[in-house]
């Protein structure tokens, strides 16, 4: 069950109208059920894994809670993360890691071997874990007390609009929202019924829409050419944006309408002006994740130079390996921690030309150069990150370089892309930019009023409506892309 | 493009265009009537569309032209909004 589906048109409103009918002691006990339920809908022969990862997690942080004992402490922690990390890996990374090794083995000159399992990837896994090890590292440094109801902390790792592609929660925010039962607030209600329909809209009227003219040249790599390559990872920066965000955006917009918030997972990425700064708009809550238990421990910036890099790389590569198990997926995660380490050992040097030349950094000239830069550099992160493999990935960089012979004319014929779909592309591009600025603001006086105001909000409903009738005609059924990690 | 071939079509897309414009500046009573009015009239232009010769993709460009219409008059009439992008 998808959030663009049928099912869950049927199944939010009936949680929706349950959660508030219910008495205060009923609410979350729901909840749970209806976010089990939620997650058997895509796999129930896999719902032992989330029981199992909420099951190890719960008694270790209790146990770590009562010891006084340092060591104790560290052995339980220890345990817990080979035990959750031990099923992540194998699960996800077995099949990846065994034919890595077997590759390694052929090049050496060894006989061809295959270990290969028929293994299904768990629905969700990265982002339930990665929940679930937040909360015990919490409980170890004592930054939270942990959940005695195993059933209500079963509830945080579980609860459906984030379990299956975040944001990554942490206990400190969610688990307090959990626990107080929310009365029904018309201003909650608006403004996450205004989330899910610019998450819908983004899902279905962009993203689906453009996944055609970026499949036609990723898909068949042979035939692209220069042009095709740019005009299909722009899109695809915009897809994969419009695909993660809307569902980050109904993920919100479900919860809210309950009463509960969600952190924020985008700030409008493509504005940044750096790499650096595009990783503190995008994905927030992984990129935090990253660095409160990962970067921070091991050292962050606080050290010398050479082991800041260090940190610096062995955060995007493991970032990277994350997002799937696939060399293309390590490769872009490498691309990004080194856009950041040469732009930390450049700025002084940019900082200096761009006095010498004249120009504040702060000034639009320079600010406008910086954002294009800045997309370009992730852009073409993005072709590995795309690529259905390596050698698809290269072989679209050497067409970058090289495949410039045929013409824009050509190239748009070749992606389908006629006057049409140029336009409904631009023109839903455009209103997807304006909604996103609109959902930023909840200043009363600012352009979200508009979306509330002179009967604009049955518009956006009918609107709304209107995009599922297209789901319906154009067969745009589809899954999430960040469903794969 | 068979959508711009079409006379009633157009004459509808540019209606509706006029209507959100309209609305942006009235008050909101007359405002509230005027987007129900253009609920119907979208409604109208797409069964004319889906029955017609037209293909769905134009009727998609239609509708998109309108929601990027509704959006930027209200962007520009509220303001465009404030804070950091």
């Amino acid at each position: 069950m998808t959030f663009n589906s049928w099912e869950f048109l049927l199944f939010y409103p009936i949680v929706a109208l349950l959660y508030f009918l219910l008495p205060k002691k009923l609410k979350w006990p729901m909840l749970l059920v209806a976010s089990y339920y939620f997650y058997m809908c895509y796999q129930y022969e896999l719902v032992f894994l989330i029981f199992g990862t909420t099951l190890v997690s719960w008694i270790a942080s209790n146990i770590i809670h009562r010891t006084e004992r340092r060591a104790v402490k560290r052995v339980w922690l220890i345990l817990t993360l080979v035990v959750c990390f031990g099923v992540l890996f194998f699960y996800k990374y077995f099949n990846f890691i065994s034919g890595s090794v077997s590759g390694i083995i052929e090049l050496l000159g060894g006989a061809p071997t295959s270990f290969e399992l028929d293994l299904i990837l768990p629905v969700g896994i990265s982002f339930y874990t990665f929940q679930t090890l937040s909360y015990v590292i919490d409980v170890y440094r004592g930054d939270v007390k942990p959940e005695r109801n195993f059933f209500f902390y079963a509830l945080f790792v579980s609860f459906f609009p984030q379990l299956v592609a975040g944001p990554i929660e942490r206990p400190g925010n969610l688990i307090p929202q959990l626990r107080e039962p929310h009365p029904w607030s018309s201003e909650n209600a608006v403004k996450g019924a205004k989330h899910m329909m610019v998450g819908f809209f983004k899902k279905i009227c962009v993203a689906d829409l453009i996944s055609v003219y970026v499949n036609s040249i990723y898909n068949n790599p042979d035939d692209a050419t220069a042009l095709g390559v740019i005009i299909a990872t722009a899109l695809f920066a915009v897809q994969i944006y419009c695909d993660f965000s809307g569902y980050t955006d109904i993920a919100i917009g479900c919860a809210r309408i309950m009463g509960i918030r969600l952190m924020k997972n985008f700030d409008h990425p493509y504005s940044a002006t750096t790499v650096k700064e595009f990783w503190s708009r995008w994905h927030i809550s992984l990129s935090s994740w990253f660095k409160d238990y990962l970067y921070i421990p091991l050292g962050g910036s606080r050290c010398s130079r050479p082991r800041y890099f260090m940190n610096v790389m062995t955060v995007f590569l493991v970032s990277g390996l994350w997002h799937g198990a696939n060399w293309t997926f390590v490769i872009w995660g490498a691309l990004h921690g080194i856009y950041q380490i040469l732009g930390t050992i450049t700025i002084k040097g940019r900082n200096s030309i761009l006095e010498k030349i004249g120009f504040s950094a702060k000034s639009i000239p320079v600010s406008c150069f910086r954002r294009v830069m800045t997309f370009a550099l992730v852009g073409f992160a993005w072709i590995f990150f795309r690529a259905n493999t390596v050698s698809d990935a290269f072989m679209l960089v050497d067409t970058l370089l090289s495949g410039w012979n045929v013409s824009l004319a050509d190239t748009l014929a070749a992606m389908e892309l006629d006057l049409t779909a140029i336009l409904t592309t631009t023109f839903s591009i455009l209103s997807l930019w304006m909604m996103d600025r609109m959902l930023t603001y909840d200043d009363e006086r600012d352009s979200s009023a508009v979306l509330t105001k002179n009967g604009s909000f049955i518009y956006l409903v009918w609107i709304i409506m209107f995009a599922w009738g297209l789901l319906l005609a154009k067969d745009m059924s589809s899954t999430f892309i960040y469903f794969q990690f | 493009m068979a959508l711009f071939h079409s006379i009633p079509a157009l004459c509808a897309i540019i209606l509706i265009i006029a209507v959100h414009v309209v609305s942006a500046f009235m008050k909101e009573k007359i405002a509230k009537i005027l987007q129900f009015v253009n609920i119907g009239l979208h409604n109208a232009l797409f069964l004319t569309l889906m029955l017609s010769d037209i293909p769905i993709d134009e009727a998609v460009l239609s509708y998109m032209i309108s929601v990027f219409t509704y959006l930027l008059v209200g962007y520009i009439r509220h303001g465009g909004g404030e804070g950091r992008v």
